[in-house]
């Protein structure tokens, strides 16, 4: 997936360090480190939101970095939902880009809503849902698009517990053709990734499972 | 992945829309109808021009000749068959007195003087025989301009309370009598459309070919602000469109900035740069056509309801003109402005 990634936000102070990371489909992938350690950033590398210094991140075989409409979804701590819209509003969304007419994205929407165990909110204002609730439509809106490539930052960061582990069952269970790779500070997520990754000193190292 | 499908874009940029559009397009109708008023309040101007021209005798051209000549009233008459005359007549004044009504004396006014005031209030259609306050009186006695001296056994009477403190020695005045178009007299007069102005000597060099004649206008008007084609290029109320471009402008700015987070979702959800410039093109054209006719309909009916002149399409096209161009403007430049402040890297955006 990414090969030998520099980056750094100042040519002083390297963040990525020869990074490699390599998820395959259907596989997921932790990365745990301090606040600040360049987790988010390593993403947004991954996801062709920055591009990097130098080296190479290959999402598909046949794809190319730096182009969003390549078949990656995100899924993100602050969730990044329309709180006025409704519920399958800002999940269609994901469906609508991609070329579909309303009624099929409605369709598909409300499918994916059901898979995350919140179609009983489909007509929802967004605002009104808790923060559980909110990051289980946010994980709808990124099956939606059927990716092969899951990003997940700080998925759990906001919730309670409770919601947390709810949240944790429906991401690793809810694509199951993606690779999924998670950001995160909290172990109950990182413990459920087949590998898990630690960024230290701006490079990789495999703390369980074998990259 | 092939983007947004148009009619569901359609959709979309209408569903995005938010309350802050809604005030963008309110200020849009606020400001194109403001623009419909200053121009309209110019052409107010202009018209007040031209009703001040008229009333004054700016656009009455008075043919005089030698005091041993005089003029065929029949011919000053016929001057009015002339294309762009307006109407036409003779005139001559009496050395008489008038009575004028000075409460509680009587007093005796002097014409001391031939002086066409009275031609300052002859309307384009006709002149009405009589004898009319002119300036000179008008000035003197605080009687309005134009106003008709009625005639009381066989002398002239103003019916008009004077001030009693005016002086009865200022009270000379110039009056003319209005004669219909009989026999002679030693001035002739016409009312010239003023785009014709240059014609005025030729027309009474043609009309009295027996007579040396002088022309010229019985009223000049030396301010560059009383021409009503000044009065409309040379205001500063017609820059009010860029204003109201600017201020539009403004808003879309702010739109944008506070769209730069929902703008970074529909990214990372996989819309492209060119869908969402293309639902924000859609978004502008929506605020802006709904806004600016409604406004500038408005304003239009509030300027008719007010009695500014909108006499035939040039009129309405001159008031209109400034919205248009402010509609035109906007939707030129809106789409962009509002993309570049939308838009910003995803991952900013999306930041937190």
């Amino acid at each position: 997936m990414a090969r030998d990634v520099h980056f750094g936000y100042r040519r002083d102070r390297v963040v990525l360090d020869g990074v490699d990371i390599e998820v395959g489909a259907g596989s997921s992938a932790a990365l745990m480190a301090p606040s600040g350690a360049g987790k988010s950033t390593l993403l947004t590398i991954l996801g062709g939101l920055r591009r990097p210094w130098s080296g190479s991140v290959v999402l598909t075989e046949a794809g190319s970095d730096g182009d969003l409409r390549q078949p990656v979804s995100w899924v993100f701590q602050a969730m990044h939902l329309m709180g006025r819209r409704t519920v399958v509003d800002n999940v269609a969304i994901a469906a609508l880009a991609r070329g579909h007419r309303r009624g099929d994205a409605d369709v598909v929407t409300r499918s994916q809503l059901s898979r995350f165990g919140v179609g009983h909110l489909a007509e929802r204002p967004q605002r009104d849902l808790s923060g559980g609730e909110s990051q289980r439509v946010a994980l709808a809106r990124a099956a939606v698009a059927d990716p092969l490539v899951v990003l997940a930052d700080e998925p759990t960061a906001n919730l309670d517990r409770a919601n947390a582990d709810l949240v944790i069952d429906v991401l690793f269970g809810g694509f199951p053709h993606a690779a999924l790779v998670v950001a995160t500070h909290d172990p109950l997520v990182a413990a459920r990734a087949d590998v898990i990754y630690r960024l230290e000193s701006g490079r990789l190292r495999v703390d369980k499972g074998t990259a | 992945m092939s983007g947004w499908r148009s009619g569901e874009i359609v959709e979309e940029a209408v569903r995005r829309l938010r309350p802050l559009h809604v005030l963008t397009g309110v200020t849009v109708a606020a400001l194109c109808g403001l623009t419909v008023v200053a121009a309209a309040a110019d052409l107010q101007r202009a018209a007040d021009v031209v009703a001040t021209r008229d009333r004054v005798g700016y656009t009455v051209w008075v043919v005089t000749v030698p005091d041993t000549e005089t003029l065929s009233a029949a011919g000053c008459s016929d001057v009015a068959a002339v294309d762009q005359v307006a109407a036409a007549g003779a005139a001559y004044g009496e050395n008489t007195t008038i009575s004028a009504v000075w409460l509680p004396t009587r007093l005796d006014v002097s014409i001391v003087d031939l002086s066409p005031g009275a031609m300052r209030t002859w309307t384009r259609s006709d002149v009405a025989a009589g004898v009319f306050v002119g300036d000179e009186l008008s000035a003197a006695t605080g009687m309005p301009v134009g106003a008709s001296l009625s005639t009381a056994d066989g002398a002239l009477t103003a019916a008009q309370r004077l001030d009693a403190a005016v002086v009865p020695g200022l009270l000379r005045s110039s009056v003319v009598r209005v004669v219909p178009a009989t026999g002679v007299a030693p001035e002739c007069w016409f009312r010239l459309d003023e785009s014709a102005a240059s014609a005025a000597a030729d027309i009474a060099a043609v009309a009295f070919p027996d007579n040396l004649t002088f022309v010229a206008r019985y009223s000049e008007i030396d301010d560059l602000s009383t021409d009503p084609v000044a009065v409309l290029t040379e205001s500063p109320l017609r820059f009010a469109w860029l204003i109201a471009v600017a201020v539009v402008l403004l808003l879309v700015v702010l739109l944008g900035l506070s769209t730069r987070t929902e703008v970074g979702i529909y990214r990372a959800t996989g819309s492209s740069r060119r869908d969402l410039a293309t639902m924000a093109n859609l978004q502008i054209v929506i605020i802006v056509l709904t806004g600016a006719p409604v406004g500038m309909l408005l304003a239009t009916l509030g300027v008719w309801w007010f009695g500014t002149p909108l006499a035939g399409g040039d009129s309405l096209w001159f008031i209109l003109q400034p919205g248009v161009a402010t509609i035109l403007s906007v939707l030129v430049l809106g789409p962009a402005v509002l993309v570049i402040a939308s838009s910003g890297r995803v991952v900013d955006a999306l930041r937190g």
